[in-house]
Formats: C-alpha cells, structure tokens, sequence
C-alpha cells in the first residue's frame, strides 16, 4: 500500500483546494471529538445521565445544565455524551458486520461472475427496492431492541447497496489490462485477487465504508425514533428526540434541538472524511 | 513438429457467441461473431512474424486464443512442440514460461500499486523460480539492464506512475523477458508511445532478438512499423489470413488486393512518388455478418471489374503462389 | 423481478420468529385459542400452500385482510395510498426545483465560494435525520410562530366526501375551499420537510452532471454562436444534464418512500407509511406484507414512468 501513502500525501498537498483542507480538517476534528467523547464518557458527563429529578424538569439550558434538561429532569448534555457511546457502538458494529459481508460477497460476486453472480446480483437488487428504514424496522422489531440486535438490523440495511458498489468496482478492476497480464504471467485466479483485484479496490472500499458508516449512524437514530431502538433508561439520541416529540408542546426546544445536532454532527464528520478519502483515493487512480 | 518452429496454429477459430435474450431461447439460432475465422501459421524460432490488420481483423483475438488466455472454438496449436488445446490448467501454466505477452497499452498493463521490482519478479514469484530475495533481486536487475532502464536500482523502488510511456513499456517488456521465453507476442507495443519513442522500443526489440534468439509475434495495424520490424508478414481481414510471406514480398509485390490497398496506403517520404492509392469502397463489415464466398468481395477492385461469381459463392483457400500464401480466386500470373 | 420480490417478502415474513397469532392473542391465550387463530389465518398449512395461496389471491387483488382492524388489507391501502403520493409528489416538486436551482448554480460557479457553501449544506441536509428536520419545522412554525398545524392532513373538523381520496383534489372536487387551504396549510411542512431532503440529493446530482455537460464541445459551440451565457445553460446543457439526473432520482425513489415513512410518522400523517409503522409495531403479518408488496409495484411502475420519459426526452432512445 505504499502507494497509497505516497501518492495520496501529493494529492493532497498539490490538488485539493485550501478549502476542502480547511473542511477536512474540521471534520476530522469534529469526528475526533465525538469519538474521545464516546470513549471517555464516564469521566466527562458533568452529570447522571440517568438521575431522574422531577422538579427540575424542562430546565432551560442555563449554567448549571448546560443543554437543559429533559421531561424527567436528567441533563441533556450527560445524556448526549453517553448517547455518542451508543450510536458508535452501534453503528460500528453495524459497519463490521456490513464491511465483511458486503466485501466478501461483493468481491467474490464481481470477481468471480458467471451464475453465482447473475444469483447474487438478482438477490440484493430485490432487497435494495426497499427502504433502508423500512428492512431495518421490521429487523429490530422482531428481533428485539438490544445493542446487536440493532446493530444486525441496521447491517442487513446497508448490505445490498454496499454489495452493489463493491461489485461494481470490483467489475472494473477486473476489465484492467495489469490484470489479464496477470493472468497471462500464469498467476492462479487467487493470486491474481490479491496482488490485482485487492489493492485495487481497496482505497474506494475505505471510502465506502466510511460512508457507510455514517448512513448506520443515521439509521441507529431513526430506529431510535421510531421506537425500536435500545429501550430507556440508555440514552440514545433517536429515543431521546422521539420522547422530546411527544413534549413538543412544552416548547422545550433544547430537547430536540441538540441531540439531533449531535446526530448531524456525527454523521456529517464520518461522511465528509469518507468523500475526501474518496477524492483523495480517485485522482490517482484517473492519473496517467 | 518441427524443431525450427516455435508456434504453430491450425484452423485457429474463436467465435462469440451473441446473447439475444428471451428471443435465443424461442428461436434456437444462435448468432456468432466470428472474431477469428480458421487461420494457420508458423513462427520460426528467432524469427519476428507479422500480423498486419486494420482494427476489426480479429488479429487481437487470434493472439489471445493463440496464448489460450481465452479458450479457441477450434483447431489446435502447438506451442514449443506441445499442443496446448489439449493441456491441463498445471501443464497450461508451465507453457506461460515459454509464451509470453506485452500489451498495448503501457500505462495499464502493469500494476499501478506495485513497484517496478515487484512487477518485474512477478513471475518468477508465480512459478517459484527463485530462492531468495537477494536472486530474485539479481534477476531483476538483469531484466531492467536488458531493456535499458539504467541505472537498475533507481527505477526497482519507484511506482509506474513516476515513469513515461516508453518507461513503462521497458518495463513490460522486462516483465515478459525474466522467465526466458521463447516466443513473446508483441500486441502492438507501440501504438501508444510518441512517436519519437517508438523507433527506441522498436530498435530494442530487434537487440533482444538478437541477443536471445527470441520469436516475436507482432502485431500491428501500421504497415511501416511491420515492414521495418518483421521478417514475415501475415494480412488478415475479417478473421482470416489473406496473404502471408516474407515481408519483402509482400510489400513489395502484393498479390492480395487488401494487401494492395493497405499497402498503397503508406506514406513514402519522397515527394516524387506518384501517390497510386486505392481506395476501399464502404467500410469493414461486421464479425456478425460476414460476406458469402470471398470475404473481401464486395469492397475487391477486381471483382468489380470481373465480377467472378467464384467470388461471391466459394471461400478461397490459402494457397502458395509466386513464394507466398494469397487466399484469392483472381490473384495469379493472369492478372 | 417483482416476482423475486415478493417471493423474498413471504420468506421474510415467514421466517421472522414469534408467531403472529400469539402476537394477537397476547401471551395469556390458551393453545387452542392459539390454534383456532391459526387456522383463522391460514397459518397451519404447508409453506407451500400459503405461497401458492398468496399468488392466486395477488391475481385477484387480494392482499388479506388487516390483524389490527380486520378490514381488508386493500382498502386500509387503498385509502393511505393517495395521501402518501400527494406527500411524495409535492416534496419532489419542492425538491427538484430547489435542487435545480441549486445545483445549476453551483455548477455555473464552480471551485466558488458559492459552490463550496452549496455542497457543504446539501452535506450537512444528508446528515440531517429526516425526522428532525420535521420536528424542527414543527416547532418552529407550528409551536413558536403558531402558523402552521403540526399534524394530520387536514384539520379535524373538516368533512369531506371522499372521492379519490386524494386529499387536496377532494377538497376542490367537493367544492370546498376552506377545507382546500386548510389542507394545504397541513400538507406545507411536511411537504417543506421531504422537499428540503430531496433538494440536497438533486442538487448534488444536478451540479455533477451539469459541470460533466459544461465541458462538452456543443456548449463551446453554443457560446461560440453568441448565445448569452443563460441560454446556453438552461437550453443546452441543463436539457442533456437532466436526463443521468433523471434515471439517478428514479433510482432514489426507494429512499424517498423511507423519507415519507418517516416523515409520516412525525406529523401524524394518515399515510401508507404511518400505516406501515403502525403495523410493524402490532405485528400485522398481512398488512406489512401487503403494504411491502404495494412498495415494489409503486416501485415499479415508477421505474417504468422514468424509462418512458427518458424515451420520450432523449430522442436517441427508440422503442
């Protein structure tokens, strides 16, 4: 992968635009400081996420709850921080078990072709008809709203359009003239996976996974929304819009307004380093 | 076989076949392109044949079905004395030690993730020729001397992207070389080089057959780069051979009249010459419809004189006429 | 393919562990009455049989009746379905002409501030959670400014004679104008809601494509003819950008049909994607079924819509 490192270190320093570096560099911020918030949640949460107080309920933010507090008077903040452990854990086991069934099939699929692929292919375009909400809905329902029940649902959501694109790629890998070389050399069909196909795909599977990644936060989210996601007292950003919704009448906008920014903000830090990797990754490939 | 001879095909045939859909499965007929129609030719050990024809002659194909890199429809070819249409995907891989290929197109034809070592000592690692890193290194070396790339070491570490077109092509050239091959095809190596590059790889190739005994099966469209390269010639149209020989006759005389016009076709640097171009009626037809009889027929200047009805019913044969092979009814002293 | 699909739908349903009828009964329920149920439904016969069953019934545009209400899975359908396309056409709408909008301007003005300043919000509008942009309009508009409603399609109050069941077409069709406006005064924010997510995926397909078109030689040649700089966009090249957009939004479709489930369900929307929730969460085998049935054929037949348009634009295509 030396390439990769060298010829992505000129990219950037020579064709991105000083924007796009002052964005980047923001979203890696934003990204590192949702992650150390996750990791570090014991020791950053002013308060209990989970102290219910009712007297001190719908307290607008002030000095002491920084964020407020919701309907049963535990605050936002603490809540939102312990939030971001839930949704990335989640989310980063949705985007393993995604990652190796996408890649695996997906390679194997685009790589191999022939019946097994015309199978496949048919297969997942027949799930990719539906919403990604709606298969991962019915998922965590039946199956229970616990952390790998959730974090399966929202896999098996994200599968056929990561399957889609990772055949895809691996489709024109293969059309490469290095690659009939390749074969030409004598290499074995595995040989010439690993030393071709492989290093080929994998920059823009990076990227596809990063992307990925920040759809699962999202979906994380929305099933929290809708209901199936892990049950209270946990907090998790969707459950806790979802309870906010039911009290918009209070006018308590601190309760809507800042789990769903730490939603935005996740997921836009993932998704905006993924497209840059993307940028970064593609250039090269289209440099003669 | 004889041992003169380093390949050797015979009725070489590639067909594809064209999918219609539901329609295939109703009406039974299948339609082919018949990419490579049943051609036969030999190499001579040491010798650099020719195969000359515009794009849609299925000289692409024939290389590749050549090589089995992808399996003929018919006939058989003997590579180094073994028929490698009937051999085993284990004795199919050692024939890759003898049959090497470079491509046209040196900027994708090797790895852009690999160093120009990894590339070069690729096959040695596939075949596990080597012990050690430090013979594999040796023979590395020794290939990127051979085409030229010196100082060796400094290009072993860099990456294809680092280097030109010509750079490059060594380097495939190399590639093809370390295992010692006997015959390499060439699929026209330098149709995507510059121009004032081209005469360098040219003129390298001539070196390496000199200096190995190498085959070389070249291909290309370029009538003036097969005449400065190729002892023999081999005209192809349409999937078949129309007139194969010594390059000197075949340029020089042309029987066939594709020949003929591919030939009047070339630029002469003299601008004294009489330019006597002849020129084609209508364009290459489709692998999917080829014309009854004689392929060449409807666009022939002499059946449009003649109007020979041989040449609209029966295929020619290739046959020996004047120290050549021409497939063609009216070619001969006659005309 | 539709008939992969819902193939794939009985297998999901059938293969999702819990059974439907305990579901109903609740855990209380003695065997028999289990059982009874079962055979209610048509539970207890071989896998096969229920698969053949389900396709004689589909030809006959059977879907099964609902376990929630009992009433025929087809009509609750019938009924939501108007609703959710009246949403889904009024939100592409919005969208799309924003997204135009946006886009062409982007592209007119690339590597500008402009152009980074678009693509930055339609990123962050695609990180947003459909859901929250909905709350956030309703209590923005509908709580603090008290302007619009925050629920429903139409105000409580209001009797309409269903005709098409499509709402807003009903209000005129009765005659009824008051009960027009109040409509669309319900349908403005969520409308607002799928438009402003649709508008941020459009845009970026508008802006890449337009920017592909712009460095096609006719464009040069357009310029070159002295056409002012609007009519060479909007004529020439918007015209053949538009038609890769086209395919691309058609293939979005099925992310729109989440967008409205979602967005259904924070405005209390009596659509088909309330509807699908509803169900889900009452473990109503049949109407989830047919509920995910309907969804390929709108599918469908929206693919077909986009490939005859495409026929009809593009005057390359031949049929």
């Amino acid at each position: 992968m030396g390439v990769s490192i060298r010829s992505i270190i000129d990219v950037w320093r020579y064709e991105l635009d000083p924007r796009q570096k002052a964005m980047t560099g923001f979203a890696a911020a934003v990204v590192l400081a949702m992650i150390t918030m996750a990791v570090a949640a014991p020791y950053i949460t002013p308060k209990d996420p989970i102290f219910t107080n009712i007297d001190l309920r719908f307290r607008p933010p002030c000095k002491e709850y920084i964020l407020g507090t919701d309907h049963l008077g535990r605050d936002v903040l603490s809540r939102i921080i312990y939030g971001a452990r839930v949704s990335f854990t989640a989310a980063a086991l949705a985007i393993s078990i995604t990652t190796l069934i996408g890649i695996v099939l997906g390679l194997t699929s685009g790589y191999i072709g022939g019946a097994l692929d015309r199978l496949l292919a048919l297969a997942m375009d027949s799930l990719y008809v539906f919403p990604r909400v709606v298969i991962a809905m019915l998922i965590a329902f039946v199956l229970g709203p616990q952390m790998h029940t959730i974090a399966l649902a929202v896999a098996l959501s994200t599968v056929p359009s990561f399957f889609r694109v990772t055949r895809s790629i691996t489709l024109s890998a293969k059309e490469r003239t290095f690659v009939e070389a390749a074969r030409a050399i004598g290499g074995s069909r595995f040989h010439v996976l690993r030393e071709c196909i492989v290093p080929q795909v994998a920059p823009s599977l990076m990227a596809l996974a990063a992307v990925t990644f920040s759809d699962s936060i999202l979906v994380v989210a929305t099933l929290g929304f809708l209901g199936v996601g892990i049950p209270p007292p946990t907090p998790e950003w969707g459950t806790d819009l979802s309870v906010a919704r039911e009290f918009l009448a209070t006018g308590a906008w601190w309760n809507i307004v800042f789990p769903g920014l730490a939603i935005i903000f996740g997921t836009w830090g993932f998704l905006t380093l993924g497209e840059i990797t993307n940028d970064l990754v593609n250039p090269r490939l289209r440099k003669r | 076989m004889d041992q003169r001879t380093v390949v050797k095909t015979i009725g070489l045939k590639k067909w594809f076949s064209i999918r219609r859909g539901f329609s295939e499965l109703f009406l039974g007929d299948k339609i082919y392109a018949r990419a490579v129609d049943g051609i036969s030719f030999e190499i001579a050990r040491g010798e650099i044949f020719g195969l000359v024809g515009e794009s849609g002659s299925g000289k692409t194909t024939a290389v590749r079905a050549m090589l089995m890199l992808t399996r003929p429809t018919d006939g058989t070819i003997f590579i180094d004395g073994k028929d490698v249409t009937r051999l085993d995907k284990k004795e199919l891989r050692n024939i890759r030690r003898i049959a090497q290929i470079i491509f046209q197109d040196p900027y994708d034809s090797i790895n852009p993730n690999r160093t120009i070592s990894q590339i070069v000592s690729e096959p040695l690692r596939v075949h596990r020729l080597c012990r050690g890193k430090r013979e594999i290194d040796n023979r590395v070396r020794k290939a990127l001397s051979s085409v030229d790339l010196e100082p060796p070491e400094e290009f072993m570490k860099r990456y294809p992207h680092e280097l030109s077109g010509g750079q490059r092509q060594r380097v495939a050239i190399a590639r093809a070389l370390v295992l010692e091959p006997q015959v390499v095809v060439a699929d026209e190596p330098v149709s995507m080089l510059d121009v004032s590059i081209r005469a360098e790889i040219l003129d390298l190739m001539k070196k390496l057959r000199r200096d190995t005994g190498l085959s070389i099966l070249f291909i290309t469209h370029d009538l003036a780069i097969a005449m400065y390269m190729c002892d023999r010639l081999a005209v192809m149209y349409l999937g078949k051979i129309v007139e194969m020989g010594a390059t000197d006759l075949v340029v020089l005389r042309p029987l066939h009249p594709y020949t003929r016009a591919l030939i009047s076709a070339v630029p002469v640097p003299d601008p004294n010459h009489k330019r006597t171009e002849v020129e084609l009626p209508g364009e290459i037809p489709s692998s999917l419809r080829i014309p009854a009889g004689c392929r060449f027929h409807p666009r022939c200047p002499l059946y449009q004189k003649r109007r020979n009805a041989t040449c609209a019913e029966t295929e020619p044969e290739l046959k020996e006429l004047q120290g050549r092979y021409v497939a063609c009814h009216l070619a001969g002293p006659k005309e | 393919m539709f008939f992969i699909v819902v193939t794939a739908v009985f297998i999901v349903m059938r293969a999702m562990p819990g059974d439907p009828a305990v579901a109903i009964l609740g855990e209380a329920a003695t065997p028999q009455l289990v059982e009874l149920l079962r055979q209610k439904l048509g539970l207890d016969k071989p896998l096969l049989v229920q698969y053949l069953d389900m396709w004689s019934h589909l030809f006959q545009g059977n879907l099964g009746a609902s376990l929630r209400t009992l009433s025929p899975v087809t009509t609750e359908v019938s009924h939501k379905l108007p609703t959710t396309i009246e949403l889904a056409i009024g939100g592409v709408l919005i969208g799309a002409t924003i997204g135009i909008l946006a886009g062409v301007e982007a592209a007119k003005k690339r590597e500008t501030s402009v152009d980074y300043t678009t693509r930055l919000f339609t990123t962050l509008v695609h990180s947003t959670p459909i859901f929250w942009m909905g709350l956030l309009f309703q209590l923005l508009f509908g709580i603090e400014l008290g302007l619009l409603p925050v629920s429903g399609n139409i105000g409580s109050a209001i009797t309409l004679h269903p005709i098409t069941r499509f709402v807003l077409l009903d209000a005129l069709l009765n005659g009824n104008v008051y009960a027009f406006i109040d409509a669309l005064r319900h349908y403005a924010l969520p409308w607002l809601t799928i438009g402003l997510w649709f508008s941020a995926a459009s845009s970026r397909l508008v802006r890449v494509n337009l920017v592909e078109a712009l460095t096609q030689d006719y464009v040069t040649t357009a310029r070159a003819k002295g056409l002012r700089e609007n009519v060479v966009l909007y004529k020439h090249a918007l015209r053949n950008a538009l038609l890769p957009v086209l395919t691309l939004m058609g293939l979005q479709f099925t992310s729109l049909l989440g967008g409205a489930v979602v967005t259904e369900t924070v405005f209390a929307f009596p659509g088909v994607g309330s509807l699908l929730w509803v169900s889900i969460l009452n473990r109503d085998y049949p109407m989830i079924e047919g509920i995910m049935i309907v969804f390929t054929l709108v599918v469908a037949f929206s693919l077909l819509i986009i490939d005859l348009v495409y026929a009809l634009i593009d005057p390359r295509v031949e049929y």
